[in-house]
């Protein structure tokens, strides 16, 4: 059985939702980074695998766009995990600690 | 418009009408400055003086200066051959000159009223105004000091402005109106120390009885309106007049036949002056109302206003038919010699006086009911001098003592000269004694009873017996009276002490009042009035509502013998009374206290005031008071409750639309506010400050619209 | 040929991906993710995407992955607790569309992309050379992604900087 476009459907889904679980329930902010790399991916992932097999001719564009835009996700991605950490390192120097419930300056 | 004609009386009667009440608004306005504590009088006193000017005028130019057309003989009566039943006196109207006020105007009625002036009229405003303006005088030396001083000058203004109006008027309706607004200002007098006790109930009993009275004045006005159609006099005479010539019919009221109508409008009418006149039995008030200032007695309940009962009768007189005339002349004689009875045992000089007044008020009626027209005038006339001048002396005598009762009073004639004098004077006049002016007139009167008697049934004789015997009662307790106060040995020593003669003011009215007792004769001063004598001046109207009844009066002619003939009888009786004091009070051959132990029970009776006051007690007061209870009770408990009620259902109301409103409308409002706080408050606990709580809700939400967009596509 | 490598490669995805979630150390889950992430760069080389998955290694294990080590450290070691509250409910809704969109994945979802899915041979290197110097494609979003580069690279480097104690 070939895999088709809804098996990487699957693949993508669950690295994404994996993602938002590690994001959303993990206190640290290193984790939190991590949880948004495998967000990412993931939507590269599906980007890719639209480019591979589903690109309606009617709607235009060429089978080079999905990878160009995973291309494009790979740097800013990169871009962002170094700014990111930065900003971590920022947190840390502030309160000190890394833990991200503790600044909860704007809450009610 | 000829009433600004210099000789016209125009002007003067306006004047006279106006002047006392501007003094009155000048007086009432500026009453609390401190001009008018001392200074009061001056601008009333002013008014009265102009007025008692312009009254001299009108009388110069009615009466003086004017030239009757025949001059027919005292005592002529009858219609004059030609028919014609027209009144022959002279008489000036000011709407004949354009001047009249229209008091009312519904289109059913049109009541004009308008100033009329003929010799009635000019001699009682110089009456009037001469004693209103010596009164004025004198209070100001009595009231002196008293702390309402202005304010007693305004009501003697009103007063006097009420009875000249009620003098000048030509419409029965405005007579009605002036006649109860001297009753006013008789209350107001009489109550004017109203902090003592007496004098308040005594004003309430002069105006009730004076009100009973009126009501049957005011029924008697309402009967001759709906008889002839209009208040106007001149046109009732007019009217009157035609109907007794048979050229036009009253309106049968009732079926009666029109000298029952007239008879019955006569007697209602006569009710009016009954009260005002102090006719028995409504004279009670009049004793009582001595509790006032002594000016208002001499004023008010002497000269003026209790005449003014007795012009009324002259001003109607062609109206009252041969039985209302019988019954003014029963009343004025029981009257007469039941007030004088009264006078022989009070002990209070104003009392006295009182009653001397009400006996000589019996007299006037007495003379206008036997057909003595002129006389009974005249006696009223110079009755209102000397009585007012008794009562202005007797007030200077209680000025001086303090007191009213005359058995704390004796001897005051060394020490009070010139007010013994000028009372001397006044009780001789008021006697009768020959060539002083109150004979004249009471010699009149007795003339013409005497007459009346002769050309009618026995029963007729009454009135002139009454007259002859009154006048010895009434010497003999007038000179009771200064022996009492001016003669004798002093009773009180203390207050004796401190009697002295009162200030100028006050002796000067008496003084002139005096003379005027003396000289208001009819006779004496020719040069003055052209020879004109008082009969001649007060001819009487045709008898109209005599012919209508069918009898024609015949009186006989009053000549020179029967003159004499009275005079004897008057002289026999004055010295008859005279005799009799002599011997009672100067001799005391038996002295006053055995004639009192030998009539005790008469004694008692007239003590007692024939018990009139407790008569009325019994019936019309305590009758008036359970009217008056049943009345404030109904007013209290339904009136009252009912109004009541409605601010209670109000107050009801009012609590349940508070209540409403603050539990609705505010709980509404207030819903609002609890739901927005508790909805914010859920809403803010979304803002926990954490980041992953934010992201968890962002999946939620984008989970949401995912599972939206499955399902409804 | 295809399916194996597939299987394997998200196999070992989604087991990086579980293992990042659930591992209890930080340097375990690191590690973990070096392995989705591998993973991730397998299935691009199933799906033909050569020079992508290249890339993914290169730039993702070698470089970001590398980075994570650092930071880590860089940081204390606290904070190794689960945050449990908005942790369930998320984790619940989303498993529903997920459900959903599974269940229609296996059945219909091929048949949006009618006719069938494509065999043609997916772009190589040299296309993804060209469109990223081609003016009308991809050129100037290239300039600026290196812009972004270097943005990003100056930031990072004042953001790391030791603040001096106020």
């Amino acid at each position: 059985m070939e895999p088709r476009l809804a098996a990487y459907f699957f693949v993508s889904a669950a690295m994404f939702l994996l993602g938002v679980f590690t994001m959303v329930s993990r206190r640290n902010a290193i984790y939190v980074l991590m949880g948004a790399e495998l967000i990412l991916n993931a939507a590269a992932l599906n980007f890719v695998a639209f480019a591979r097999f589903g690109q309606p001719a009617a709607l235009g564009g060429s089978p080079i766009d999905g990878q160009m835009f995973a291309i494009f996700i790979v740097i800013l991605a990169a871009a962002e995990a170094a700014v990111a950490l930065g900003i971590v390192l920022q947190l840390f120097q502030h309160f000190p600690s890394i833990d991200v419930t503790k600044p909860d300056r704007l809450s009610d | 418009m000829d009433f600004f004609d210099g000789s016209a009386p125009g002007w003067h009667a306006l004047a006279i009408l106006v002047l006392p009440l501007l003094g009155f608004a000048f007086n009432a306005f500026t009453c609390r400055t401190a001009f008018t504590r001392t200074r009061g009088h001056v601008v009333p006193l002013l008014a009265m003086g102009v007025a008692l000017y312009c009254s001299l005028a009108i009388f110069k130019h009615a009466v003086i200066d004017y030239e009757p057309p025949a001059r027919a003989a005292a005592g002529e009566q009858a219609a004059p051959a030609g028919g014609s039943l027209a009144d022959p006196r002279w008489r000036w109207s000011s709407r004949d000159h354009g001047m009249s006020a229209t008091v009312i105007d519904t289109g059913d009625l049109r009541v004009e009223a308008g100033i009329t002036i003929d010799h009635l009229t000019a001699t009682m405003l110089v009456v009037v105004t001469i004693v209103a303006f010596l009164v004025h005088l004198y209070s100001v030396g009595y009231m002196h000091g008293d702390l309402r001083f202005s304010r007693f000058f305004a009501f003697l203004q009103l007063f006097s402005f009420s009875m000249l109006g009620l003098i000048l008027t030509d419409n029965l309706l405005l007579l009605f109106c002036f006649w109860e607004l001297v009753g006013v200002c008789s209350y107001f007098l009489i109550g004017f120390w109203f902090e003592q006790e007496e004098p308040p109930k005594a004003s309430i009993k002069a105006f009730m009885t004076n009100r009973f009275g009126d009501v049957g004045f005011l029924i008697g006005i309402l009967i001759v309106g709906r008889l002839f159609g209009t208040f106007d006099l001149a046109e009732l005479y007019a009217r009157l007049q035609a109907v007794a010539e048979g050229s036009a019919q009253l309106p049968p009221l009732f079926g009666w036949s029109a000298g029952a109508l007239l008879t019955v409008a006569g007697l209602c009418l006569f009710l009016g002056p009954m009260a005002k006149s102090a006719q028995v039995p409504l004279h009670v008030w009049l004793p009582d109302a001595m509790a006032g200032p002594t000016p208002v007695s001499a004023l008010i309940h002497a000269a003026t206003m209790v005449a003014a009962g007795v012009y009324m009768v002259g001003r109607i007189y062609f109206f009252f038919t041969p039985a209302v005339l019988a019954v003014i002349a029963g009343i004025g004689a029981v009257t007469a010699l039941v007030a004088a009875s009264i006078g022989l045992v009070h002990h209070n000089i104003k009392k006295v006086l009182a009653y001397s007044t009400c006996s000589q008020l019996g007299y006037m009626m007495l003379a206008l009911g036997v057909g003595g027209y002129a006389a009974g005038l005249f006696h009223l006339y110079t009755h209102a001098f000397f009585k007012a001048c008794l009562f202005l002396g007797a007030g200077s005598v209680i000025h001086a003592v303090h007191t009213e009762d005359m058995r704390q009073m004796g001897g005051l004639r060394q020490k009070m000269p010139v007010t013994y004098r000028t009372f001397l004077v006044a009780t001789l006049a008021l006697a009768g004694v020959p060539f002083l002016s109150g004979a004249f007139s009471k010699e009149m009167i007795v003339e013409h009873a005497i007459l009346w008697g002769m050309h009618g049934n026995v029963a007729q004789w009454l009135p002139a017996l009454v007259a002859i015997f009154g006048g010895g009662l009434t010497f003999f307790y007038m000179l009771r009276l200064m022996y009492l106060t001016f003669y004798g040995a002093p009773r009180d020593p203390r207050r004796f002490e401190h009697a002295h003669e009162s200030p100028g003011t006050m002796t000067t009215p008496l003084v002139l009042l005096a003379v005027l007792s003396v000289v208001s004769v009819d006779w004496l001063p020719i040069p003055l009035f052209r020879g004109k004598t008082m009969p001649e001046l007060l001819q009487p109207p045709p008898a109209l509502a005599s012919i209508v009844t069918g009898h024609a009066p015949e009186h006989g002619h009053a000549g020179l013998l029967l003159a004499f003939v009275v005079l004897v009888i008057s002289v026999a009786v004055l010295l008859a009374g005279y005799t009799l004091y002599t011997r009672t009070y100067k001799r005391r051959e038996p002295g006053p206290e055995a004639w009192v132990a030998r009539f005790a029970r008469t004694h008692r009776v007239l003590t007692n005031l024939y018990w009139f006051d407790e008569f009325y007690q019994a019936t019309v007061v305590r009758l008036g008071s359970a009217a008056s209870r049943a009345f404030t009770t109904f007013d209290v408990r339904a009136i009252d409750a009912a109004v009541n009620g409605v601010g209670r259902t109000g107050e009801a109301f009012a609590w349940f639309w508070g209540a409403f409103d603050r539990v609705v409308i505010d709980g509404l409002v207030n819903v609002w506010w609890h739901l927005s706080h508790a909805v914010s408050r859920m809403l803010r606990r979304i803002q926990t400050g954490n980041l992953q709580d934010y992201l968890a809700f962002a999946v939620g939400g984008m989970a949401l619209v995912t599972l939206m967009f499955l399902f409804l596509s | 040929m295809t399916s194996f490598s597939f299987l394997f490669f998200g196999g070992c995805a989604l087991a990086g991906s579980l293992l990042v979630a659930l591992m209890p150390k930080l340097v375990h889950s690191a590690f973990a993710l070096v392995l989705a992430l591998v993973g991730v760069a397998g299935l691009y080389w199933t799906l033909g995407a050569d020079f992508l998955g290249g890339v993914q290694l290169l730039v993702y294990v070698g470089g970001i992955t590398i980075l994570f080590i650092y930071g880590i450290m860089l940081t204390p070691k606290d904070a190794t607790r689960w945050s449990l509250p908005a942790l369930l409910l998320p984790g619940v809704i989303a498993l529903v569309p997920i459900a959903v969109m599974l269940n229609m994945a296996w059945t219909g979802l091929e048949a949006l992309f009618l006719p069938g899915t494509r065999d043609e041979p997916v772009p190589g290197t040299a296309a993804i050379g060209e469109a990223f110097l081609t003016r009308d494609q991809y050129l100037i979003p290239f300039e600026l992604a290196s812009l972004v580069l270097l943005a990003a690279l100056v930031g990072s480097v004042y953001l790391a900087r030791r603040r001096k104690e106020v």
